[in-house]
């Protein structure tokens, strides 16, 4: 290499980087492509969010729809209704509550209610019992069974509604209030 | 007390002193219930008596709920729960069903929800239908005791 060259090379190189349009190129590019990724990631994000959101919803439809049933179901209690009758009824219902509410339990807003619907079973239960024939021989009058599992039907049916009204509350609320008392 | 009420309470104050007697012979039909046939100028009939125990529904606490608290109800029965004895009433229902026809005919059924001045007049003849019972279970017993 001459001096000549040399001086050239050392002239080129005492210019700043910065000042070289092709730094400035690949700066702007590499920019561009974490902007990109950024807003890629937050739309990411938001889409879950949806999609997570759409599940709830859909489910909490399933629930209410369920939940309607069982309402109605409970309503329909008549006087020619044996003990077997009620006991399956009761049993039935029992079953399909705690599996129809299980996931939500642990929400405040569902927890006590969820907590007074257990109770309540357990007392129906308690007024089943009552009404159990001793012995395969013996019988007791529908009406009577009526008269006793009229009462704690009658609450297990309200609380069920209580629960119904709550479902659809949650469905008109956004998605931040019920964030915000999840978490509250 | 009306005079048709004082005479319900009579009868089944006359009831209580034949089951006393031993005219009337009981037998459990459920755990809360006695059951006796008797025969009378209008046919065969069989009347009941069942105890049973009421619980008005609790309003729903809306406060957040209290885990300990919570806990503590699950683990106590009902009745030690607090304010549960005050929260529950016993009643009495009485049913007559005639057994003339081919299948059980209700007669007449007396709730003391709707009657409770004749509370204690059913609250008697139960007492005295679960010791005719009990008799008899202590009689079998006596049998095979020898």
């Amino acid at each position: 290499m001459t001096p000549d060259q040399i001086k050239e090379l050392a002239a080129q190189l005492a210019v700043p980087f910065y000042q070289d349009a092709a730094f400035w190129i690949g700066t702007v590019i590499g920019l561009a492509g974490v902007a990109f990724s950024a807003l890629a990631f937050f739309e990411a994000k938001q889409a879950k969010r949806a999609a997570v959101e759409a599940g709830r919803v859909v489910k909490i439809e399933t629930v209410k729809i369920e939940l309607a049933d069982i309402a109605q179901r409970l309503d329909k209690i008549d006087p020619s209704m044996d003990f077997p009758a009620v006991r399956d009824l009761l049993n039935e219902v029992n079953r399909k509550l705690r599996r129809q509410l299980a996931p939500f339990q642990r929400i405040k807003r569902y927890s006590v209610p969820c907590v007074a619907l257990q109770q309540a079973f357990e007392e129906a239960r308690a007024a089943l019992d009552t009404v159990k024939p001793a012995d395969p021989a013996a019988d007791i009058a529908a009406i009577v069974v009526y008269n006793v599992m009229e009462g704690p039907l009658w609450t297990i049916s309200s609380l069920v509604g209580e629960i119904l009204g709550l479902f659809e509350a949650a469905t008109i609320e956004s998605p931040n209030e019920q964030r915000n008392e999840q978490s509250g | 007390m009306s005079n048709e009420t004082n005479n319900l309470g009579e009868y089944i104050a006359k009831l209580q002193e034949l089951t006393r007697l031993g005219d009337i012979g009981w037998f459990k039909a459920t755990p809360a219930a006695y059951a006796a046939i008797r025969d009378t100028a209008s046919g065969r009939k069989r009347m009941t008596i069942l105890r049973a125990t009421r619980t008005p529904a609790a309003p729903v606490d809306k406060r957040p709920p209290d885990t300990a608290a919570l806990l503590r109800r699950a683990l106590s029965s009902p009745a030690q729960s607090e304010g549960g004895e005050a929260l529950r009433r016993a009643y009495f229902l009485f049913l007559v069903e005639g057994l003339g026809g081919p299948s059980k005919q209700t007669e007449m059924m007396i709730d003391t929800r709707e009657k409770p001045e004749l509370y204690e007049a059913f609250e008697r003849l139960f007492e005295a239908a679960k010791s005719s019972v009990d008799a008899q279970s202590a009689r079998i017993l006596k049998e095979l005791v020898g």
